[in-house]
């Protein structure tokens, strides 16, 4: 366990964000705070529309110039809210790598992907072409390519898609950042690809002690790989803490309806699944009170007026959750 | 059942090559290679294995989508290479698709209403109002308001468009539906309702099955047989307890160790 064992990468402390739109003004992300330390997985886990990309592009200031920010976003101790997009432009290139979910679209079809590593070198470490060509194959052999001397000289067409994704992380990584952004990064792939693809970034966190910010809407992929799991519903975190507490202890009753509305290989011929009435609300129609206060089993009146705030460290708890009736409270 | 111990679906020894590459240096990529197996009425086979196993090739011959190179596929007993006009129109009735995206199954432009009668009116079952109780009646069903017959696809979430999907699928009673990763594209508290609304369905209608699904636990909790493919061939069959608590062949063990459980693999890559 990692936790608490690096200094803090990322923290994010009472971020708002608003996006002006067509349908009037969308509050996206509400009051979110949250921090990653160095060589440590926080998992950001939620569905469509809950605010998992947007919280992350606000941490690296890729938000278009619609959005509004309030807040505070600290990387490595330095505000980074409001400023300058030179600072922003240095800031995410040395310091921040990027993995998205479809490698194809994160590649150029018409370079070969050694020229798109090498550029890296060249542009940001002033290296000649063949120093940089150099550099890229030997990164190329750190993501665990065969053969990487002849990958290097192949289009991103000529590779399978666990290959292209490990060129892609090699690319998110040629500089050495302290943070590794990994937005559902197996989520295109096969099973056994997405096992392996996990490993690597599991190894290459460990070697180079980044902090991981992970995003994903498996359940299966954040137990495997987080040291910790924020849980994301309506544009806020419903409840965050330590993976295993989380996972086995849920107290939000949005985290505990996902656990049990999955379908368990060995569960025997069970009839039904438990579900979840209702829809997810999208940013535009969230709902008053508790976002989840109409699809919940356990709202109480309060549920539907009163916001329930979440309280970090409350009594010391490194496990907190945003519930007026929590789970385990007076069952 | 007075037929149970006939199979409603049987494919034998299915073959379907693709020539690919350049011409001049055209090669052979066998899609389906002898595939053999059967389903029985009222039950559901499921279908596992990686992008590229030939799982959908499998899935589009039998819906007479895709002619197999060789075999055959028996519907109810008739080979269904020889259907045709009239013959051809009557099996159409009796299978249908679902698949991934419902956005991309339902046209942009037409009402849920329409969408639904579409197939009404490709087979001229009954006159307009019938037709409008029938898409009422279809709807609640999936578990849809009527109201929603007036919608279009944009207005509604993924759940909701799948549930059309599925409606439109039920509209001409169908005995067979071919369920081609119908719960991929939802969101995670979205899947549960409609694996419950489909099991629901072919309780109601002794509806039989074939489910094509990368994620294990899913078509475990759906099936009662399953076909393991790899690289165009079933490389092993058996029922759902059988595959899941004693697998037999090596790319099974593989797939099923891939699949990461938040019990058993909490921590697994920390």
């Amino acid at each position: 366990m990692s936790q608490n064992s690096g200094k803090p990468i990322v923290e994010v402390s009472n971020l708002d964000v608003f996006f002006n739109t067509t349908q009037g003004k969308l509050h996206a992300i509400r009051s979110a705070n949250w921090s990653v330390s160095q060589g440590e997985t926080l998992v950001i886990l939620g569905e469509s529309g809950a605010g998992k990309s947007v919280s992350v592009h606000a941490a690296t200031g890729l938000l278009p110039g619609t959005a509004e920010i309030t807040g505070s976003i600290k990387f490595e101790g330095e505000e980074i809210l409001g400023g300058s997009e030179e600072t922003l432009r240095q800031l995410r290139a040395e310091k921040i790598g990027v993995i998205f979910q479809d490698p194809l679209a994160s590649l150029d079809p018409c370079f070969k992907v050694g020229a798109q590593i090498a550029e890296i070198f060249t542009v940001h470490r002033g290296m000649s072409k063949s120093e940089a060509w150099a550099e890229a194959v030997k990164l190329l052999e750190s993501v665990q390519i065969p053969d990487p001397e002849r990958r290097a000289n192949q289009f991103s067409h000529q590779l399978s898609g666990g290959q292209r994704q490990r060129v892609v992380i090699a690319m998110a990584i040629a500089l050495s950042p302290t943070l590794l952004i990994a937005d559902e990064p197996t989520t295109a792939l096969d099973a056994s690809v997405q096992v392996a693809v996990l490993e690597l970034i599991k190894k290459l966190r460990n070697e180079r002690k980044m902090a991981v910010v992970l995003i994903t809407h498996n359940i299966g992929v954040a137990a495997s790989i987080a040291d910790r799991i924020a849980i994301m519903y309506g544009g806020r975190i419903v409840e965050i803490g330590d993976a295993k507490e989380v996972l086995q202890s849920p107290r939000h009753p949005y985290t505990q309806a996902l656990l049990a509305s999955m379908p368990k290989i060995g569960a025997g011929a069970s009839k039904r699944l438990v579900t979840i009435t209702g829809t997810p609300p999208s940013l535009a129609t969230i709902p008053g009170g508790c976002a989840f206060h109409s699809r919940c089993t356990r709202a109480i009146a309060k549920c539907s007026d009163v916001v329930p705030v979440i309280e970090l460290n409350k009594n010391g708890s490194l496990h907190s959750f945003a519930c007026h009736n929590p789970e385990g409270a007076n069952s | 059942m007075s037929n149970a111990s006939t199979p409603l679906v049987e494919a034998v020894d299915l073959i379907k090559d693709y020539k690919i590459g350049p011409r001049g240096s055209r090669t052979n990529l066998r899609a389906a290679d002898h595939v053999n197996f059967s389903i029985y009425r009222g039950k559901t086979l499921g279908v596992v294995g990686e992008s590229g196993s030939g799982k959908s090739t499998v899935a589009s011959i039998l819906a007479k989508l895709l002619a197999p190179t060789s075999g055959s596929i028996k519907f109810d007993g008739t080979d269904i290479a020889s259907l045709s006009g009239a013959s051809l129109k009557k099996f159409r009735r009796r299978i249908q698709t679902v698949f991934q995206d419902p956005f991309s199954s339902l046209n942009p432009k037409m009402t849920v209403f329409k969408s639904i009668s579409e197939p009404l009116d490709v087979h001229k079952v009954g006159n307009k109002k019938e037709r409008v109780a029938r898409v009422d009646e279809l709807l609640v069903m999936v578990g849809l308001e009527p109201s929603y017959a007036s919608r279009y696809p944009h207005q509604l979430s993924g759940g909701q468009a799948q549930r059309v999907s599925i409606a439109r699928a039920l509209a001409l009673q169908p005995e067979f539906i071919i369920l081609d990763e119908p719960i991929s594209s939802l969101d995670l508290s979205i899947q549960a309702q409609i694996l419950n609304l489909l099991k629901d369905l072919q309780q109601k209608f002794q509806l039989t099955y074939l489910f094509i699904g990368h994620d294990l636990g899913t078509v475990a909790f759906i099936s009662d047989d399953i076909a393991v493919m790899e690289s165009g061939k079933i490389v092993e069959t058996g029922t759902v307890e059988a595959i899941f608590s004693s697998p037999k062949h090596e790319y099974t063990k593989k797939l099923l160790s891939a699949v990461l459980d938040p019990t058993k693999d909490l921590g697994r890559f920390i």
